[in-house]
């Protein structure tokens, strides 16, 4: 497997592979609070996001200039290859687990 | 658009967070920031909104993603290459030239740092011969000793021996111990063989020595060399010594009054590194039959409990690690017997391992090697920081102050994308390569002083001092470590220098901020050497006090020969006929250089008995040695030598608290052995010892038996004539032995080699800091000639003379200077003075002319350093300094 995925960052890269053109910081916050129901701060999440640009998962494109914010810029986040892969890897890795397991016999 | 201008997030919240990020980006945090804020007035208050902002803005302040940003920022993103073998390569590269260009600071600071780290190297080649001592035995880690605590109820003492007979109680108690053997270290033997006289030193112990010790036998028999009384093993060299080649085995040799010994083996030296240090052994149940012929009476007998201070035996034990509680255990219960009933005294034992003996934390007394511990090593290493911290400060305070001529240099390499780590680890690598370099000159230096610094350590002789692999990679280590720690202020102060700044020229640039702690370390130093200077200046006081001090007695033209074995008789006839030679007398040891054997002397009427100091001459001896007799008489004029007859010094009558001299002619005393002796004489007082020593009870005695000295007093001027003379009278008396003779004074001198090897080492202690206290100097006026090089232009254009410019350019410097000696002189004064009268008895004190000669050494020294430097300054041609402007 490519590389060690935390389960917030597994979440965050679901998030953005979900919210697909839209992935910008709120946009993800938002996502991320009502599914999961937890508080986020930019903060944390800008940190996960970051360590995720530094493993190569994801890349970034600055959007144009929009009225709602100042005036301030986006900033859209969109997953690599490598993300894609080892989400799949993950995904693999947990069906196999389920399968495997007693709670997954119970839920079949 | 109206409520936007009423609602908005908090101003200063935005500002901080722009202020802290500076120039990472950061707008669409920020624009994040603010989309949540406007959903959460319309969620709920503008209240919680505000709040929930700030507190959002903090998680960021403080979030990896504000950071990296940051990080990202500081550095060209083409400059991070995957590439570090060229890229250090490189750093190599640069800092050679770089170092290969400003000669002549890469050589002061390759000098200072050796200078400075040598007396860590010394300390780590030191401390590596600690940890290898003893590790030569293959049962290092299994061989305890048994140790002795007696609580004597005023003081408790620790004691490294034991009673004799407490190994054979212990396995009467306890079985399965492995192997044991018993040490008695007491006796210095007086070896002797067909004429041959040499003091050797010597244990006596039990043929298990070799199996519990890595001793190794080259001839006889580990197993049957030492089952016997009377066997002997000597060592290769005694062996050499005494039999000079031929075949030492079934040999008889004499010890003194011990008796007859055969040698029953020789075996290999002990190494260097070894605690026990010997160059005979003697089988252990000889002792009980010395015992029983009333020889060596003052060895605690076998079944001694209650004396420890006149035991000398030491138990060797071989255990598995789970036993060592089981018989410690055993061992308390054995003292709790022994000393239930005692109220006088009692005593516990323990194990001592093996690796505790030389480098344990208790100083025993009794101990039969060397002790290398406790408070003495740290001072040793807190003394060796004191030297090598500020070398490496100023490494650092050199470096920044030529940071000028390099600014441009990190300016450029910032403006093409040289990262902050970069530029970091570039002069890192500089500073590594400065003091691996400067290594090199610390291990010659440490080859140059350690047998000086052996020589003045008690016992470090035994110290094995060789170069391991293991030491040769902790001195790289170490020396890298230096490097860091010297590079690490200029690395970081070099990689934040910011280019704009830098490109624009270096007057621009403000360094030295925190000067005051600069000038902290240079009056440090500064104290530093003064207080070594002062200390140099008084020993050498001392020693030249202390060979002029009128010792009471004439020591000039003196000769001592050591008898060996040549007839008195004999010997006095045949020198007499030298025509130099004016007078001879003999005796048993020679005074003002060499320990005395003591005695106790009893009053007949009762119990209080006197501690005295013996020696016993002849009747010539008092004359010849110029001594006066202030009441009674002489040996000389007594018609029979009888034994009986003692001559006492003026101390002793101060001890028995006489006020006339008279009183005590005639006064009977026992002594230890029972023989009464008679006080015959009264002898002004004279330093019989090393002036260490106050003058206390002294007696001489009258007992040819005892001889072993001829002073022979000599008139002449030819030293060498007389000498091959008298070599050759003594080859005619059938000596085989060498002619060795000493002028008194000669052998004085050679008394105060210790605090000569003392003087040394605090001589190259004060070089060393005064040497990395004007580098450090320097380095300080380096920079301020350089930054005021202007200044000084306008100045001399303005019609400033050089002088004027100088005391300028110094006074600063001065004035720091004067402050340390403030500093030193009182401590100094009191430290020395301390540590003179604890040195010698009889010492000298530090004089207002020592203190001055020492400040003006300083001062001499530090003006030389700022004169080099200033007066180039401000001999500077006006025109240059002030030209490129």
């Amino acid at each position: 497997m490519k590389g060690y995925l935390g389960e917030f960052e597994e979440l965050v890269l679901l998030t953005i592979s979900m919210l697909g053109d839209a992935a910008y910081g709120v946009a993800i916050k938002d996502a991320l609070e009502q599914r999961a129901n937890r508080r986020i701060t930019v903060g944390s999440l800008h940190s996960t996001i970051t360590r995720l640009e530094d493993k190569g998962m994801l890349t970034a494109t600055m959007g144009e200039a929009t009225a709602v914010r100042g005036g301030r810029k986006k900033r859209y986040f969109q997953l690599t290859g490598d993300a894609k892969q080892v989400l799949q890897q993950v995904k693999a890795l947990r069906d196999d687990l389920w399968s495997a397991s007693e709670l997954g016999f119970e839920r079949s | 658009m109206s409520r936007a201008k009423q609602i908005a997030p908090p101003r200063w919240a935005e500002r901080l967070l722009s202020w802290y990020a500076g120039r990472a980006h950061i707008e669409d945090l920020v624009g994040d920031l603010e989309e949540i804020f406007y959903d959460e007035v319309e969620q709920s208050s503008v209240r919680r909104a505000k709040l929930n902002y700030c507190h959002q803005v903090l998680a960021l302040i403080f979030s990896y993603a504000l950071k990296k940003r940051q990080v990202d920022q500081s550095y060209h993103p083409l400059s991070i290459t995957q590439n570090n073998t060229a890229m250090f390569r490189n750093y190599i590269k640069v800092a050679v030239r770089s170092l290969a260009r400003n000669k002549f600071f890469t050589i002061i600071n390759v000098l200072g740092l050796s200078l400075g780290m040598s007396i860590t190297v010394l300390y780590i080649g030191f401390m590596g011969g600690l940890f290898r001592f003893d590790k030569f035995h293959e049962n290092f880690d299994t061989i305890y000793k048994v140790v002795s605590k007696v609580d004597l109820k005023t003081e408790v003492r620790a004691y490294e021996s034991a009673p004799a007979s407490i190994v054979d109680v212990l396995q009467e108690n306890y079985t399965g111990i492995g192997k044991t053997v018993k040490i008695n270290d007491w006796v210095t033997f007086e070896t002797a063989y067909k004429g041959k006289e040499l003091p050797m030193s010597g244990l006596f112990t039990e043929p298990s020595f070799f199996e519990i010790f890595s001793f190794n036998m080259i001839n006889g028999s580990t197993q049957s060399a030492l089952s016997n009384p009377y066997q002997v093993i000597l060592t290769n060299t005694a062996a050499d010594k005494l039999f000079s080649g031929q075949d030492p085995i079934g040999q008889v040799i004499s010890l003194g009054d011990l008796g007859e010994y055969t040698v029953s083996g020789v075996m290999e030296d002990p190494p260097k590194g070894s605690h026990l240090n010997f160059e005979l052994l003697v089988s252990y149940n000889t002792l009980a039959v010395l015992r029983q012929n009333n020889k060596l009476s003052q060895i605690s007998d076998a079944n001694e409990w209650n004396t420890f201070r006149d035991n000398y035996t030491h138990t060797y034990l071989q255990l598995t690690d789970d036993q060592v509680s089981e018989v410690e255990l055993i061992l308390n219960e054995i003292a709790s017997n022994k000393y239930q009933h005692n109220k006088e005294m009692s005593a516990s034992f323990s194990l001592l391992p093996m690796s505790q003996i030389v480098m344990g934390s208790t100083n025993f007394n009794n101990n039969i090697g060397p002790y290398f511990g406790g408070a003495a090593m740290y001072a040793f290493g807190a003394i060796t920081l004191l030297i090598l911290l500020p070398a490496c400060f100023n490494y650092s305070s050199i470096s920044i102050s030529r940071s000028m001529k390099r600014a441009k240099e990190i300016g450029i390499r910032k403006v093409v994308g040289g990262h902050k780590k970069q530029i970091w680890l570039q002069f890192i690598t500089e500073t590594v390569i400065i003091s691996l370099v400067a290594l090199i000159g610390s291990i010659g230096i440490f080859f140059l002083i350690k047998e000086r610094f052996a020589d003045m350590l008690v016992g470090g002789d035994f110290v094995d001092f060789d170069v391991t692999t293991m030491m040769i990679i902790s001195f790289i280590i170490f020396a890298i470590v230096t490097g860091v720690l010297a590079g690490v202020v200029p690395a970081a102060y070099f990689s934040k220098i910011d280019p704009v700044v830098a490109l624009k020229g270096p007057s621009s640039m403000k360094i030295f901020g925190k000067t005051s702690f600069k000038k902290i370390l240079i009056v440090g130093q500064f104290t530093l050497s003064l207080f070594f200077i002062i200390g140099v200046v008084v020993m050498l006081k001392q020693v030249k006090y202390s060979l002029n001090y009128d010792m009471g007695f004439d020591q000039k033209n003196l000769l001592d020969v050591p008898l060996r074995g040549v007839d008195k008789e004999i010997f006095k006839t045949e020198f007499a006929k030298h025509g130099a030679v004016s007078s001879i007398s003999m005796s048993s040891h020679v005074i003002g250089a060499e320990g005395f054997s003591r005695d106790w002397l009893f009053y007949t009427d009762q119990k209080d008995s006197i501690q005295v100091r013996q020696m016993f001459i002849d009747e010539n001896y008092i004359s010849n040695l110029g001594l006066s007799i202030v009441a009674g008489e002489d040996f000389k004029t007594i018609t029979t030598h009888d034994e009986t007859s003692i001559i006492v010094n003026e101390a002793f009558l101060e001890t028995l608290e006489l006020t006339s001299t008279l009183d005590v002619l005639g006064k009977l005393f026992l002594l230890d052995n029972g023989e009464m002796v008679k006080i015959v004489g009264v002898v002004k007082d004279f330093n019989y010892s090393l002036l260490r020593d106050p003058i206390s009870n002294f007696v001489f005695r009258y007992n040819p038996e005892e001889f072993r000295y001829a002073n022979v007093k000599v008139t002449t001027t030819d030293n060498f004539n007389m000498l091959s003379d008298m070599e050759a009278t003594w080859k005619a008396l059938g000596q085989e032995q060498k002619f060795e003779s000493k002028f008194f004074d000669k052998e004085i001198e050679e008394a105060y080699q210790a605090t000569n090897s003392m003087t040394d080492i605090f001589s190259f202690m004060g070089f060393l800091a005064i040497t990395v206290a004007c580098l450090g100097l320097l380095g300080m006026v380096v920079y301020s000639t350089e930054t005021r090089a202007k200044e000084v232009g306008v100045r001399k254009v303005m019609g400033a003379s050089v002088q004027n410019l100088v005391y300028l350019l110094s006074k600063e410097y001065m004035k720091l200077m004067l402050i340390a000696a403030l500093i030193a002189i009182p401590t100094s004064y009191f430290f020395f003075n301390f540590m003179l009268t604890m040195q010698q008895y009889y010492s000298v004190t530090v004089g207002s002319l020592d203190i001055i000669i020492s400040l003006g050494l300083l001062l001499l020294i530090g003006a030389v350093t700022m004169a080099s430097q200033t007066i180039k300054t401000a001999l500077a041609n006006p025109t240059d300094t002030l030209g490129s402007e």
